[in-house]
């Protein structure tokens, strides 16, 4: 539960790094500008956080493992 | 997992997330200024996106068209920019029709349309007019460029077929794998509990359902700057939502038995009706109703109007990329999974 807690807060820190730009020009005309290639940028950086979160996640399971097993071991 | 397959799966994805973003876009129409005309002279400005005004200034030719029978020729008073020219047009007292059309040709881009709705004002409609006295013909095909097509709206954010759609791909291809082991599960004899038939069946679900989720966010984000909405009611997009409550109901399950071989069992045939309810709900049902997504409602999911050869040689990379990307965070969730288990066990 602690981990779910966790992701949710990077997941949104990583949102915010997206949308940071757009708070000084408001959101619609930051995603408007250019012909929409913003929100390509948006959908790709999504993308790109989201797996890396989920990979995190795997990443801390192996860790555990590793404690676990260090942890048996001596 | 072999080496070459990750060496391909890395070569795929860095190609399509490249040519995604570097690949031209095709000249087309964005609007024009005029909100309502009149009889006489309308002078109005001519928007293009990507277009070589400047550079074909003299091929330069604006039409105004009016429900497509009558065509009169606009006069280019200034060209502003590459995108942007200042025209005029002539119309008549009396015209055909109260819809108006717009186009632009030049030896550069070919011929660029725009649809944007105009008023009117003073105008006599007779159906049978036909005074226009201007020739019009169409560039388009000498001038298609390799370049990804250009769609009014939707403009640049067509890149992001490459990047939310390949999500539903491996969605499926996860969930098929889910499926399949689901059944072999079922096929296990009874008393064998170490079945990895059930860890692969649940693994797939589990990075299956990442997959679900980041296309579901991704789509938002594209619906709410295309469609106008966080969250509007096409049936993909329903189905979705409920596909990803039953994916999720399927762990809340196998969260919920705490006997390994009760649990292998009873979730496997969970996994079984939850993917016939996902062929139904994403590949069968949006057939059958109106929708907003391209390419459904009776037509196959490829038609040729919604991905063109520019499209189809980046889109197909990027699928087959993120499915082997999909399937390569899927066996290193099994073999995580396997070793917890076997580190419980024996430990």
């Amino acid at each position: 539960m602690k981990i779910m807690v966790k992701t949710g807060l990077m997941f949104i820190c990583l949102l915010m790094l997206v949308f940071a730009a757009s708070a000084q020009t408001g959101m619609e005309e930051y995603f408007y500008q250019s012909g929409k290639i913003k929100v390509v940028i948006g959908v790709a950086a999504i993308v790109l956080a989201g797996l890396l979160i989920y990979l995190w996640r795997l990443d801390n399971r192996v860790t555990r493992m590793e404690k676990q097993q260090k942890g048996g071991k001596s | 997992m072999k080496n070459w397959i990750k060496i391909l799966c890395a070569a795929l994805l860095l190609y399509a997330a490249v040519f995604s973003l570097w690949h031209p876009m095709a000249p087309g129409g964005l609007a024009v200024s005029a909100t309502e005309f009149h009889p006489g002279r309308n002078e109005f400005e001519f928007f293009g996106y990507g277009t070589h005004f400047k550079e074909g200034e003299s091929s330069l030719k604006v039409y105004v068209s009016v429900d497509s029978s009558a065509v009169y020729c606009a006069e280019v008073l200034q060209v502003i920019d590459e995108s942007r020219a200042i025209v005029s047009v002539f119309l008549p007292d009396t015209i055909s029709s109260k819809r108006f059309g717009f186009a632009a040709n030049n030896n550069i881009d070919g011929t660029i349309i725009v649809d944007s709705p105009v008023g009117h004002k003073g105008f006599v409609f007779d159906p049978g007019t036909d005074n226009s006295e201007c020739r019009y013909s169409v560039l388009q095909e000498e001038f298609t460029r390799f370049g990804f097509p250009y769609q009014p709206i939707i403009i640049e954010s067509i890149r992001n077929l490459m990047w939310h759609v390949p999500m539903w791909f491996t969605m499926f291809v996860l969930m098929t794998i889910g499926f399949v082991f689901s059944i072999r599960t079922l096929g296990k004899p009874e008393g064998r509990v170490e079945s990895d038939f059930d860890l692969k069946a649940s693994s797939s679900a589990a990075v299956g359902l990442v997959f679900c989720v980041l296309g579901l966010i991704t789509g938002s984000l594209w619906a709410r700057f295309t469609w106008g909405d966080w969250w509007t009611n096409d049936p993909q997009l329903n189905g979705a939502m409920v596909v990803f409550l039953v994916y999720v109901a399927y762990f809340i399950l196998r969260s919920s038995t705490p006997d390994e071989e009760k649990r292998a069992r009873i979730s496997a045939i969970f996994n079984i009706f939850a993917f016939v309810l996902m062929v139904v709900l994403l590949m069968v049902m949006p057939r059958f109703t109106e929708g907003l997504h391209p390419g459904k409602s009776g037509n196959p999911a490829f038609s040729k109007y919604d991905l063109d050869s520019s499209l189809r040689s980046v889109f197909y990379p990027a699928c087959a990329g993120f499915i082997l990307l999909g399937y390569w965070i899927y066996s290193l969730h099994y073999r995580i999974q396997k070793l917890e288990q076997h580190n419980e066990n024996h430990g």
